[in-house]
């Protein structure tokens, strides 16, 4: 089925959608969530959430890319799990400690809106990178591989893979710099 | 700490768009891949005949992806890339139209609508339809490499058309697809493999006594993928792959290529009237057999 299908399933309010959404990206959402969640009673919390929240978000939204858009969401929903269950020093923490590098150093009650548009920001410079590099970017800091699972993914060396991410770190601060962000 | 948890935040802002393209498969090639291209490339030069190629080189795996519940593989085959004037003019004129989908009633009508000679099989032709397809015979034109619908913008530029039908042989759903990749199909994807299909776990569903429906999944779906060369009786190429799971259970796909097409065959379901499973390896055999040239060309 397609995404398009399936999204007008969730519009159409037919349970069917739910069952859909689990068989094509069922495995997909839990890997997301396991990658971040070490405990598999949390994955279920979180997967089930996500459903909840997909099943109230559509309608009203109507997302161009739902595969991508159901990602956010489960992704969301265990990063919030893992904020209440406190500091953990794993693979999550490490890479959210190497992309900190690049960010500008300021807190405050607009941080959620700055959050978005900093997402923004980083989406338009990896839409001006190679395919392969904004992959491995994407593995190791959206999906929360670790470097070697990332390199797997790019069938590549764990030592080119490293490489390549801390020159697109340096990139991305440069960017950032330019967009007036540092 | 707090930046940690901005950029983490921060990134779950970026497009969906970019999200989904890193969820698939990496594209890369494999060394076998190399070789075989290499080789593929040498004996062009040496035979000047694409034929010698096909005979020579058949199905041969690609790129395998693996990771705890998630399974993928490619194939690599002498395909071909029809221009699009290959193909009938009245399926040239559907896809002008955006007309997407059609759905013949017969082979014959299909054949003269796809313009491509394509291998037949009496067999299939005459079994009952499957329950996956909902067409005697249907054609698809809006697909890219791999088989995703491509976006609006992409209508009338398809990477491959695809017959599909789906039959019941020996109480066993089959699914058959003839692939005809055109020139508008990414040529380095292609050399790297062809995406086959990844099965999904097996999904559970429980009650939570409130009308709830829980999400138990609990089957994993890592699986590893063999490929042996199989020729057929009537002498054509092509291989049958072997996905095999941690416990021991496999299923199978068959393959063949011919005048640079791909024809991909799955049986992978009995019908529920029927309890014993039959021996889907042995199936896939019979149905690649029976596979022949028609002859006389629309």
């Amino acid at each position: 089925m397609t995404d398009k299908k399936l999204v007008e399933l969730y519009w159409e309010r037919r349970e069917e959608a739910l069952e859909r959404t689990q068989e094509q990206y069922g495995a997909w959402c839990r890997t997301i969530a396991r990658n971040i969640l070490d405990q598999e009673q949390d994955v279920e919390e979180c997967l089930s959430d996500s459903l909840l929240s997909l099943w109230n978000a559509i309608p009203p939204a109507r997302p161009l890319h739902f595969q991508g858009y159901l990602g956010a969401v489960v992704r969301n929903r265990a990063l919030l799990i893992r904020k209440r269950r406190g500091k953990q020093e794993d693979t999550v923490s490490l890479a959210a400690l190497e992309l900190a590098e690049c960010l500008p150093h300021t807190d405050g009650p607009e941080q959620k809106v700055e959050a978005e548009v900093l997402g923004q920001v980083v989406s338009e410079f990896l839409k001006g990178q190679k395919e392969d590099l904004r992959i491995v970017f994407l593995r190791r800091y959206w999906y929360a591989d670790s470097v070697e699972e990332a390199a797997k993914h790019m069938g590549w060396s764990v030592g080119k893979a490293k490489s390549v991410l801390f020159r697109m770190r340096k990139k991305l601060k440069v960017y950032l710099e330019q967009e007036g962000w540092l | 700490m707090k930046d940690l948890e901005r950029m983490m935040e921060a990134m779950s802002y970026v497009d969906h768009g970019l999200v989904e393209e890193a969820a698939r498969p990496a594209k890369r090639r494999s060394r076998l891949g190399r070789v075989v291209l290499i080789a593929a490339c040498l004996c062009l030069a040496l035979t000047g005949t694409v034929l010698a190629v096909e005979k020579i080189f058949g199905v041969r795996l690609g790129w395998i992806e693996q990771s705890l519940n998630h399974s993928a593989y490619s194939v690599q085959a002498e395909v071909k890339q029809f221009d699009m004037t290959q193909f009938s003019r009245e399926l040239q004129q559907d896809l002008e139209k955006g007309a997407l989908d059609w759905a013949w009633d017969d082979w014959q009508s299909m054949q003269e609508y796809v313009g491509v000679p394509l291998l037949y099989s009496e067999l299939l032709d005459q079994a009952e339809m499957g329950l996956s397809i909902r067409a005697r015979y249907a054609v698809d034109g809006r697909l890219s490499l791999d088989r995703e619908r491509t976006d609006l913008e992409q209508l009338g530029r398809p990477e491959q058309i695809r017959v599909m039908f789906s039959r019941v042989v020996d109480h066993a759903v089959v699914d058959i697809w003839a692939q005809m990749f055109t020139e508008y199909a990414d040529e380095e994807a292609l050399a790297q493999g062809i995406p086959g299909s990844a099965w999904g776990p097996t999904t559970r569903y429980t009650d939570d006594g409130k009308g709830n429906r829980l999400w138990e999944q609990k089957v994993f779906d890592r699986k590893s993928f063999s490929l042996d060369s199989y020729e057929t009786k009537n002498g054509i190429q092509g291989a049958i792959l072997t996905a095999r799971e941690d416990n021991g259970s496999e299923e199978y796909v068959g393959y063949l290529v011919h005048n640079g097409v791909l024809y991909f065959v799955r049986a992978h379901g009995v019908m529920p009237d029927y309890e014993e499973v039959p021996d889907l390896r042995r199936l896939t055999e019979e149905i690649l057999d029976s596979f022949g040239e028609t002859g006389a060309m629309p």
